[in-house]
């Protein structure tokens, strides 16, 4: 039965800024063997990380790893050939039943008593940590508060005044007021580095006011160096052939293409656009992904309920109208860039001359982080995480930083 | 309590039985069509449900630093519990469990309980995400729930009966779907719904993480997921008795057909729901209230007038 | 005999949920306890023969207090840790009002002659109790469920500190009204 368990085995996959063909080349992998993306850290069974964390970014590794429940494994892996590999040698590890005992024992039954590692980030695990009580109003149909929540690194609290309640160590919530001019509790929720379908790197540190974000504030943890493929900053200095950037860009619409999709909730899409990107990373020619592109983009153009579900999330403002009444006709919504992006990609495909990155595209990245807090302020988590999306930001762009020689 | 007829024992072994076996069909399928999808082979996609119960019952549970334990176990353990309860009104053949004179009630305030369950799921594990699938869920069951209590009064009213047994009998002549689609539509809609499934998945959604299986392991997540596709196959069973004539069809007997239908209702919700993308439950609040249940009102009111005029 | 041990079987259970509403240190405890003591109360009436109006009111009760525990947690809200709380205000007098009524409705059920049993009950006991509760007014029944339903949006209309210019402009010509949450249909 063991056996047969890890047949199936869920991965949770972290990927560095800078490295993101591995993560890419895992998720191919991952479809071909069967094996499963996991969508939090309970869901999975192998922690997988796609390159070389910075400090920050490890010691969310570790909290990560924390939450995981037995039997588990982890792993590094640092270079698209090393996937297959890792992934065996994962499965292996799952199996040895020695060691899946020796690591249970080690572990306590109380959350919170172990990583003590992750002290320094209050965004440790891959959740919302934050707590509250809530006293406040809700609007009929909308989604709703969140309540109290775990937060693993509990111990920093400890010393606070024993008189003030605090169930589990972590304090309650105070209230502020919403957008309606209610009094409703106030969570500080990041959402972390670790989320399914999420720029890599990248945490968002939200205040949150039920389900609406009230204020937040970005940015990228970065890795602990360049990716050898050339992903960080030191890119523009390899000249590479208008192919391969052809090659890159196709890979980058399709990919972006894949987590709207995905955070939609449109799974046949998303399946189809991550073939096309798998296809694409692995080297088919760039003609015959042009077919498939164009497919896609057709069925995507033609779905109403898309273009309903996506209807006024709003990824770049439009200029309002002098007069009161004006529509925000220029906004440019999520749809909109979905469909951006694949016409781009059947257009490099089939050949256009001038798919190389230009020298704008990391200034446009670190403009695109700057813009995030401002678009997602007063929307809900939904939204919110399609508007990230919908930007696309490539966090290899802008999260470089070396570790310090000690 | 009257009217509950005599239970054939057999039945009441049979019955879990019968449910887990469709379930797991439903869950094969599932399984086969995300393989497709991604290009692996047919027998890898059949057999992703069987790995994924030995891959849970392997791992650990897990809780979170003060979630409220009862709450959250009894939550876990209440869908697989709402689905049994559910099967024991529906006809198969000529075994059903109990026929009472309430049927089509007793299935409704069943998956009421669905509600609290789900809530109970996304309360007790004290994190943000998890919580916030749970109110996702009763936002939108909020918004389906009166068109799907209207689209279940309808073939009463055509069978002068609540009895679930009758409502097959009065399907001798003409099956309900012909003359009440928009109460057959919205009726599988609410299935979905209710089973988190499909375009209605918010609550378990991606972008919040998996929302109420967001911090579920083990055995307490095996139960979640096996609930969903257990309440899926008994929603279809119903709609199966209530909507398209029971076990009535040629050549084969009753059972086989009603267990036939299910499987092909269960197919259509399984398939389709991939095809989809998922419905926001504050957009469809407004389209459930301001376009649904008028619908679903007139279908009601048409059909109330063909019996009234029919005598 | 049976019946009547099952029947102070879920009386009993009905009246320590009721009891473990105001003795749990959290508010999603308090509401499901709630619920339990109203499921308990609609397995009562089945006990009656009443099939329709027992398994109506466990429906009806659980999807309140699912809603309820909503507005219970925001109101009074306690994080799923389970934390002391008291939910009891103006011990004193809610005490002398609560026996007092108790000891009144016993006191009724108690000593008030109730007249024997003639005939038997009728085949479709929910038609012959509805008829016998409403059966003169039955009109006036059938039209005030929608006059409820109408009253209650309208008081939501009313209530709703936005009106229709802050929605759709100063001009009433906007093409999307202006909401912090969009709604499905842009009306």
């Amino acid at each position: 039965m063991a056996r047969r368990a890890v047949q199936g085995s869920h991965v949770l996959v972290v990927e560095v800024p800078g490295w993101s063909e591995t993560r890419m080349r895992v998720e191919a992998e991952l479809a071909r063997s069967g094996w499963v993306a996991a969508l939090s850290p309970a869901d999975a069974d192998i922690l997988l990380v796609c390159g070389a964390p910075g400090q920050e970014l490890a010691a969310v590794c570790e909290g990560v790893w924390a939450q995981l429940p037995g039997p588990r494994a982890r792993a590094t892996v640092l270079t698209e050939g090393g996937v297959v590999s890792t992934l065996e040698q994962l499965a292996t590890e799952l199996l040895d039943e020695a060691r899946q005992r020796r690591d249970a024992r080690t572990r306590s039954r109380q959350p919170g008593e172990e990583g003590s590692a992750m002290q320094h980030i209050q965004s440790s695990a891959h959740e919302a940590h934050g707590t509250a009580h809530e006293e406040g109003h809700s609007r009929g149909h909308q989604p709703a508060e969140p309540d109290a929540d775990a937060d693993a690194d509990a111990d920093a609290d400890m010393d606070m005044d024993m008189d003030m309640p605090m169930p589990g160590g972590i304090a309650l919530a105070s209230g502020g007021s919403d957008r309606d001019g209610l009094e409703m509790d106030v969570l500080n929720v990041p959402l972390g580095p670790v989320l399914p379908h999420w720029p890599a790197g990248l945490v968002v540190r939200c205040v949150l006011q039920g389900d609406v974000i009230v204020s937040a504030g970005a940015e990228v943890l970065p890795a602990a160096r360049q990716a050898n493929d050339g992903g960080g900053m030191g890119s523009s200095s390899i000249r590479r052939s208008t192919h391969e950037q052809g090659r890159r860009a196709v890979v980058r619409h399709s990919d972006a293409a894949v987590q709207v999709l995905a955070l939609a909730g449109w799974s046949s899409a998303a399946g189809r656009a991550g073939r096309i990107r798998d296809n694409a990373v692995s080297g088919a020619a760039l003609v015959d992904l042009a077919a498939a592109l164009e497919q896609l983009g057709r069925r995507i153009k033609r779905s109403r309920l898309l273009r309903w579900t996506l209807k006024g999330i709003v990824v770049a403002p439009g200029f309002d109208a002098p007069h009161d009444g004006g529509s925000r006709a220029d906004a440019v919504s999520v749809r909109d860039r979905l469909i951006e992006w694949l016409d781009e990609a059947v257009r490099i495909a089939r050949g256009a001359p001038d798919a190389y990155e230009s020298p704008e595209f990391a200034a446009a990245q670190h403009s695109n982080l700057a813009a995030l807090p401002g678009l997602i302020t007063g929307t809900d988590i939904a939204s919110a995480r399609l508007i990230v999306a919908g930007l696309a930001i490539d966090t290899a762009k802008i999260a470089y930083a070396p570790e310090p020689l000690s | 309590m009257t009217g509950i007829a005599a239970v054939n024992p057999i039945w009441v072994l049979l019955a879990p039985i019968a449910l887990g076996l469709v379930a797991l069909a439903g869950a094969a399928l599932n399984g086969i069509v995300v393989a497709h999808a991604q290009g692996r082979s047919v027998q890898s996609g059949m057999a992703s449900p069987i790995l994924e119960i030995a891959r849970l019952m392997r791992q650990r549970r897990r809780t979170t630093v003060a979630a409220d334990v009862l709450l959250w176990r009894i939550g876990c353990a209440g869908l697989v519990v709402v689905a049994l309860l559910k099967t024991a009104v529906i006809p198969v053949g000529a075994w059903v469990l109990a026929d009472i004179p309430v049927g089509v009630v007793w299935f409704n305030a069943l998956d009421v309980m669905v509600w609290a369950v789900v809530w109970l799921i996304g309360w007790g594990a004290n994190s943000a995400h998890s919580l916030a699938g749970g109110y996702r869920f009763l936002a939108q069951a909020v918004s389906y729930e009166l068109p799907l209590m209207f689209a279940l009064v309808t073939p009463v009213v055509a069978a002068h009966s609540l009895r679930v047994s009758d409502v097959v009998d009065a399907q001798r002549e003409l099956w309900f779907v012909v003359w009440m689609p928009v109460a057959f539509l919205v009726f599988c809609m609410s299935v979905v719904a209710f089973s988190s499934w499909g375009p209605f998945a918010t609550a378990a959604g991606a972008d919040i993480a998996g929302g109420i299986l967001t911090e579920v392991s083990g055995v307490d997540r095996l139960l979640i997921l096996a609930g969903r596709y257990a309440l899926l196959t008994t929603g279809a069973a119903f709609a199966v008795a209530l909507f398209l004539g029971g076990g009535a069809g040629p050549l084969l007997p009753d059972w086989l057909w009603t267990i036939l239908k299910t499987l092909l209702l269960l197919a259509t919700f399984i398939v389709v729901s991939h095809r989809i993308p998922i419905v926001r439950p504050d957009r469809l609040a407004e389209v459930a209230w301001v376009v649904g249940l008028p619908i679903v009102l007139l279908q009601t009111l048409f059909v109330s007038v063909v019996v009234a005029v029919k005598g | 005999m049976l019946s009547i041990i099952i029947f102070s079987a879920v009386a009993a259970i009905a009246l320590a949920s009721g009891v473990a509403v105001f003795r749990v240190d959290s508010m999603a405890r308090a509401t499901y306890a709630l619920a339990i003591s109203f499921v308990a109360v609609g397995v009562m009436l089945l006990m009656f023969d009443l099939d329709y109006i027992g398994v109506i009111t466990i429906l009806m009760m659980v999807m309140e207090m699912a809603i309820m525990a909503i507005y219970m947690i925001m109101f009074m809200g306690m994080n799923p840790a389970l934390m002391p709380m008291s939910m009891v205000h103006n011990k004193r007098w809610s005490a002398i009002l609560a026996v007092g009524a108790f000891l009144l409705l016993a006191g009724c059920a108690l000593l008030i002659p109730w007249p024997e049993r003639t005939g038997s009950p009728a085949v479709d006991l929910t038609v012959s109790l509805g008829e016998a509760i409403m059966g003169s007014k039955m009109l006036v029944m059938l039209t005030v469920s929608p006059i409820l339903f109408a009253t209650i949006v309208a008081a939501l209309v009313l209530a709703n500190p936005r009106g229709r210019y802050d929605r759709w402009g100063d001009a009433l010509r906007r093409s999307t009204p202006d909401d912090p949450q969009q709604g499905g249909l842009s009306r």
